[in-house]
């Protein structure tokens, strides 16, 4: 049976992890996993409860499977979204403008009912994020977009602005510490190398970075002081795909496009010289300060050392963060990427994380090179073939999932594509009771077969190829 | 899991000392096979005079060799091959019904007609017998020969026919091949190699192939192999990443042969619509297309456009043509077609998501990785049509043959064609647009070597053209008589 003291501590860790911990980041990482499990247990039944009829895809999916009620962590494996559904729509729609049909399509997957919602005059990307931006509550923010279709993941204020706010305690505080991340900004500065505005996920949150870390717009220091195309980022990436596969033809673009998209790339050309003004002088206007950077690991490598040329080190204060990670993109990581960094910044906190846009929080990487995942995420290891969940004890590798407590306006259950092996036991040295991923973390999509060749040709040869030709287009 | 042990065969020697571990990732079955460093020494055919002993062979002395090698690669009495059928269980894609029948099948490649015909259709026996004469217009009488080379082949893995044709193509233009095994195929080579060793040790054909395994990108092995001293050419099947390795070690003198991947694609008329008998013979057509050799090879089918109309009217056909080529495709035999060994997880959790968006798409099949037909109502793939595997086609509806133009790039190779008629109307205009082979429906797994492969002549290229001019000064203006 469950008090109803559990009932109300698991609403509390769902709707709001850093009230339930104190705002304090050695709580999160050191309430015994055995307790946790059962919180999460009854904080999963509330949220299916909550939004099983309030989000038409996961009803359908709960109808499907005939998942009416939850009574072990692991029933709710057979609805959680796989990582493909926030694009599974027909691309031709999004190449043809069909918006209002995109709205529909966009609607089975949020609580928010769009029925509503006049996209009739959307005729491109950042029209339509406007014309929801202007009739909605949500914040619809999408992917990159790099292999050449992009996700569109909603979102609301408040769980954006919840998000930030947890990650300022767990970024911001040394792990048995007992002080208290308070509500106030930290009042640092922000490196942010990208846009300012913009509907990419990661724009969508900058201004809870304002809110709680910088405290004011001024200590917010952008490349790009403007918007970011959703429109140009897609069709760059439309385009170098439609390049790799020799048919360059079939991206139609309008007028009005291929001018954006010519300044786009005469701002992708202008970067190395930007990059350097951005390091000379809005760089050193702050010096001396704690500051927040973040951004992909090549850009900030690439800042380093534009500083480090010009005999910039240790810039800032020593509890200055580095928050940094992504993808190789097309570039070789060299081994000791970290040292310009730490270099130039002056910090000793390079903070790696496991992450992605559909959970919203941070698994921080400890100094035994762990991942330690945050408390309000549920995490799953499942078969990688039939989806199934592996045992929850000892040391499993598998596909990683994810159950989100704190995901309001979609649904928090999702399927990575990730390779990770998860050490239940919980017994890290470095004193975290969470259970932790290994640091080796791949994608399943990269370790098909070993030097397997055969004459067909596989969507992997088309994204080796399509990183090989971004590799020309990129670096300095 | 199970460790097979393989060996290294040069030049008619056998290796097996020095093994080390490969594989074994993704469920496969790990080998052991000579550490390819202690194979370097010999590997490599040093002296290019070496090649000699080819030209004391007639062309029919060749084929006569090549026929008797067809003749005891039977598997019903060749220990070799049975053995490699039994451990390529454990390294291949295919299903056990399916690997069986293309082991029963290889050997004829090697039929008398066969290896004749891959000869002089591409290149002309004569050209490759002896030196043929040309008198030309200005005067030059011309000698030409297609001679052989040291090659070395980086050969795909999907299906053992892949080696055969290459140890035919080999023999026939009396070159020196190295075979780099692939690692879902690291035994038919052997095989074949271990059967002519047994039943000729010292003839020059057997003592032309080398078969080894290196795991592709091994830099110190293969900047020390890969040179114009010991290689002239570099055939290579597959993958970017195995091309990507390859490209760095092409200088002037080593030639790359580069048999890209590719994908295949189907065009269905209207046509397919005139009755439901059209409509069933189309769906088995298709299904064959899409099916055999579960989808492995590059001239699968995999999106498949139909000029049923962009309309209600059309997708309500497609989806009734789509049930049907489902129901086909779990009719073809075992042998040609079953339920993929295994499938993609990605693969299946699109279908698994697309169930779920009903207004776009129609999913027939798919419940547990037996294949599926994915109807796509707009007149576009599917964004994952580049993944399309195991037996998972996509169909999409436009409004005219044409319009499937879109969906053809440098990566398309064969297109299925229905009706024959549409074929003639299509063929000046696909290969603009990347296609290389048009192909009547229901036949695109099936081919013949002989012909042009990936819009070029690999065995051609696989000669070296020479030539010897005769120039009289009486006839041609002579540069050193002129004032």
């Amino acid at each position: 049976m469950t008090s109803s003291v559990d009932l109300r501590r698991a609403r509390q860790l769902a709707d709001d992890p850093g009230v339930f911990f104190e705002g304090n980041y050695t709580k999160m990482q050191s309430i015994a996993w055995e307790d946790l499990s059962k919180l999460h247990l009854e904080a999963l039944k509330i949220r299916f409860e909550e939004k099983r009829d309030a989000i038409p895809m996961l009803e359908k999916l709960s109808n499907q499977a005939k998942v009416d009620t939850l009574s072990t962590i692991d029933d709710v494996v057979p609805v959680l979204f796989d990582h493909t559904t926030y694009k599974s729509y027909p691309n031709a729609l999004l190449d043809s403008g069909r918006f209002d049909q995109l709205t529909r399509w966009l609607d089975k997957l949020t609580t928010h009912d769009l029925s509503d919602v006049d996209a009739s005059h959307c005729d491109n990307i950042d029209s339509w994020m406007d014309a929801l931006d202007k009739q909605t509550d949500l914040k619809v923010g999408h992917s990159s977009g790099s292999t050449g279709t992009m996700s569109f993941l909603p979102r609301g204020a408040e769980e954006l602005d919840k998000y930030i706010r947890n990650m300022k305690i767990e970024l911001f505080q040394e792990f048995g510490s007992d002080e208290v991340v308070q509500d106030e900004p930290l009042n640092l500065h922000v490196i942010y190398p990208f846009f300012r505005h913009g509907a990419s996920s990661h724009i969508r949150a900058l201004e809870f970075w304002v809110k709680h870390f910088a405290g004011d717009e001024e200590r917010l220091h952008v490349l790009y002081p403007r918007r970011m195309s959703s429109d140009v980022m897609y069709l760059s990436a439309r385009i170098q795909a439609a390049a790799a596969r020799g048919n360059l033809d079939s991206v139609k673009l309008s007028d009005e496009m291929r001018e954006r998209m010519n300044e786009f790339h005469k701002l992708q050309k202008e970067l190395p010289q930007l990059l350097e003004k951005y390091v000379e002088n809005e760089l050193k206007s702050f010096a001396g300060e704690r500051v927040l950077a973040t951004g992909p690991w090549t850009i900030n490598w690439d800042m380093a050392k534009i500083g480090l040329e010009r005999g910039m080190r240790n810039m800032y204060s020593p509890d200055s963060v580095v928050l940094t990670g992504g993808g190789t993109k097309g570039r070789e990581v060299p081994e000791d990427w970290r040292e310009p960094i730490r270099e130039f910044i002056g910090s000793r906190r390079i903070q790696a994380m496991y992450g992605m846009t559909e959970c919203m929080g941070s698994h921080l990487l400890c100094e035994h090179e762990k991942y330690h995942i945050a408390p309000w995420i549920i995490p799953y290891v499942l078969d990688p073939d039939t989806c199934t969940p592996l045992p929850r004890t000892g040391r499993v590798t598998g596909r990683a999932a994810f159950f989100d407590l704190t995901a309001e306006v979609l649904w928090g259950g999702f399927i990575t594509g990730d390779e990770v092996t998860i050490n239940w036991a919980a017994n890290c040295p470095c004193g975290r009771t969470s259970p932790y991923f290994d640091y080796k973390i791949q994608r399943y999509k990269d370790i098909k077969g070993d030097d397997k060749i055969t004459c067909a040709a596989s969507a992997e040869a088309h994204e080796e190829a399509l990183s090989f030709l971004n590799s020309f287009g990129t670096g300095r | 899991m199970a460790t097979i042990t393989g060996a290294a065969f040069i030049r008619g020697e056998i290796y097996s000392d020095s093994l080390v571990t490969f594989g074994g990732r993704g469920g496969d079955a790990s080998f052991l096979a000579p550490d390819p460093m202690s194979l370097l020494d010999h590997l490599p055919l040093r002296d290019p005079g070496a090649l000699r002993d080819l030209y004391e062979l007639k062309f029919d002395d060749i084929v006569d060799y090549l026929v008797e090698l067809g003749e005891g690669l039977d598997l019903s009495k060749n220990e070799f091959v049975q053995e490699a059928l039994e451990h390529s269980y454990l390294m291949t894609d295919m299903t056990p019904p399916l690997l069986h029948r293309q082991y029963s099948e290889f050997r004829h490649i090697f039929r008398r007609e066969f290896v004749r015909q891959m000869a002089d259709v591409p290149i002309g026996i004569p050209l490759l017998e002896d030196w043929q004469e040309v008198q030309l217009s200005d005067g030059r009488l011309a000698s030409i020969r297609a001679m052989g080379a040291r090659s070395l082949h980086i050969v795909a893995g999907n299906s053992p026919f892949v080696t055969a044709i290459t140890i035919v193509r080999n023999a026939i233009t009396r070159s020196d091949a190295i075979i780099k095994l692939p690692s879902n195929d690291p035994l038919t080579a052997l095989a074949i190699a271990r059967t002519m060793a047994d039943f000729a040790p010292d003839h020059p054909l057997t003592k032309h192939l080398s078969v080894a395994y290196w795991k592709g990108g091994t830099e110190e092995f293969e900047q020390r192999l890969y040179l114009p001293s010991n290689l002239e050419k570099i055939v290579a099947w597959g993958g970017f990443a195995s091309l990507k390795h390859v490209t760095r070690y092409i200088h002037p003198g080593l030639e790359l042969i580069s048999l890209d991947p590719k994908r295949s694609a189907t065009v269905i008329g209207q046509e397919a619509f005139a009755s439901e008998a059209s409509m069933r013979e189309v769906a088995r057509r298709a299904a064959s297309d899409m099916g055999s050799l579960n989808q492995l090879g590059c001239t699968a089918a995999r999106v498949i456009y139909v000029a049923c109309g962009t309309g209600i009217e059309g997708v309500v056909k497609l989806n009734h043509l789509g049930e049907m080529i489902y129901e086909a495709l779990l009719g073809l035999p075992g042998s040609i077609s079953s339920k993929p060994k295994r499938f993609d997880p990605e693969l299946r959790d699109n279908i698994r998501v697309l169930k779920s968006f009903e207004d776009y798409y129609t999913v027939i099949g798919g419940e547990e990785d037996e294949g599926a037909v994915i109807v796509s109502h707009a007149g576009e793939p599917v964004d994952f049509h580049t993944s399309l595997a195991g037996r998972v086609a996509n169909l999409v509806p436009i409004d005219k043959p044409l319009d499937a133009l879109r969906g053809m790039s440098a990566y398309t190779q064969t297109i299925g064609i229905y009706p024959e008629a549409l074929k003639s109307e299509l063929r000046d205009i696909l290969p603009l647009y990347g296609a290389q082979r048009m192909v009547s429906l229901g036949y695109a797994n099936t081919g013949n070597s002989s012909l042009p492969q990936d819009a070029i002549e690999p065995t051609r290229r696989m000669c070296k053209w020479i030539v010897d001019e005769s120039c009289d000064p009486a006839r041609i203006p002579a540069p050193w008589l002129e004032n």
